[in-house]
């Protein structure tokens, strides 16, 4: 009976003896889980304030000018870059005012044109991330007063609201994407009375 | 009132988190910056070359009346617009060598009114009409008269060497710009101006207001 009972108890030790190293013998494992928040961010440079030129007078009929934005983001989907003014109709002066620009489909922006016997006032934008279809093939805002013909230009809405001229799907490059915002004017055999007019515009950068 | 408690804190604890999480979004995903766009439009005024006037006809002997105009035509985009004034360079106006036409003597001193010239006396003056004029000052012929006569609606003064307003707006000008005539008149009412060349120089000038 002892003898039974010790041969038993060594075949059991043994047994489980080599399942504990057997099990050492294949592997065993753990799992450590790493968390690295990359906080969302967007930035936009402060763009210059423009000064449009020539002069409009009874000689010169138009002007332009522009500014730029840089939009810096690592937003997993991107941005966009919309713009809006801050009173109706956005370029005014302290008697007299430029109309907003109108097109022939509203809120579609075209070749810039002036009808007789108006003026007006819009914008055009150009960069990597604007499109060419919406905004036209220029890169450049014209020169001596008349906009770009192959820039497309759209007027301010009455009601402020946004519209995007730049959006990518994205990060950006570390540097940012540069957009140029083009502003022109115009009077077309009507005077603008002589003075001052400002216009306010605010570039909005989102992320989406 | 457990159950009250623990619904309060958390809708509490929800609407906290809510505002929380839309604060930090906003602020976290966009970002703005205005631009200040500034357009000069310069003041800016022109007046055309007026014509030089012949009179017609020919006063003489048997000829009392003359009559002449001539116009400018004035442009601005001056925000309060414009004013036209005329002067003479000399009193009287109208002079040839040591004779002259004394300048146009109305009832009531630098008032216009309409054309008479007294027995004894031969006068020059003026009055003018155009989209600017007023006609409740100058007369609303719209015309200088015709064979020497000037037109009896209109209303004429006397020259002086001081600046005297014949037509003013207070808007920009169409881009055409606005014209208006000068008319001038002359005669002699039972006496003989010397026969001769006279002339008058007058000066108009266009301001912006």
């Amino acid at each position: 009976m002892n003898k039974k009972f010790v041969i038993s108890f060594l075949i059991l030790f043994l047994f489980v003896q080599f399942y504990s190293l057997t099990e050492y013998a294949f592997g065993v494992t753990d799992q450590v889980v790493v968390t690295l928040d990359v906080d969302s961010g967007i930035t936009i440079s402060d763009g210059a304030a423009v000064t449009m030129a020539p002069h409009i007078s009874i000689t010169a009929n138009g002007s332009i000018g522009s500014s730029t934005w840089t939009v810096i983001t690592n937003g997993a989907s991107g941005y966009s870059l919309s713009v809006h003014d801050s009173t109706d109709p956005a370029l005014k002066s302290a008697t007299d005012s430029f109309a907003n620009y109108t097109e022939a489909t509203p809120g579609t922006p075209e070749v810039w044109s002036v009808p007789a016997a108006s003026k007006e006032f819009g914008y055009s934008a150009y960069g990597t991330d604007t499109s060419t279809a919406t905004w036209g093939t220029g890169t450049s805002c014209g020169s001596a007063g008349a906009p770009t013909g192959t820039q497309k230009y759209v007027g301010f809405a009455a009601t402020p609201t946004d519209k995007i001229i730049a959006t990518r799907a994205t990060v950006t490059p570390t540097t940012g994407i540069t957009t140029t915002i083009c502003f022109a004017a115009e009077q077309d055999t009507v005077f603008a009375a002589a003075g001052t007019y400002t216009a306010t515009i605010t570039g909005t950068a989102v992320t989406l | 009132m457990k159950k009250i408690n623990k619904k309060f804190v958390i809708s509490f604890l929800i609407l906290f988190l809510f505002v929380q999480f839309y604060s930090l979004t906003e602020y976290a995903f966009a970002v703005t910056d205005q631009v200040v766009v500034t357009l000069d439009v310069d003041s800016g005024i022109t007046i055309s070359d007026g014509a030089a006037v012949t009179m017609a006809p020919h006063i003489g002997v048997s000829a009392n009346g003359s009559i002449g105009s001539s116009s400018w035509l004035v442009i601005t985009n001056g925000a309060a617009g414009y004013s036209l004034a005329v002067k003479a360079s000399a009193s009287p106006a109208l002079v040839s060598g040591g004779n002259s036409f004394a300048d146009y003597t109305e009832t009531a001193g630098g008032t216009p009114e309409l054309w008479s010239v007294g027995s004894g006396a031969k006068e020059f003056g003026y009055s003018a009409y155009g989209t600017d004029t007023a006609t409740g000052t100058w007369g609303t012929s719209a015309s200088c008269g015709a064979a020497g006569v000037p037109a009896a609606a209109q209303k004429y003064v006397g020259f002086s060497t001081s600046d005297k307003i014949i037509a003013t707006r207070a808007t920009t000008t169409p881009v055409a710009g606005i014209t208006t005539t000068i008319c001038f008149a002359a005669q002699q009412n039972a006496v003989f101006a010397a026969a001769g060349t006279y002339t008058a120089t007058i000066t108009g000038t266009a301001v912006t207001l």
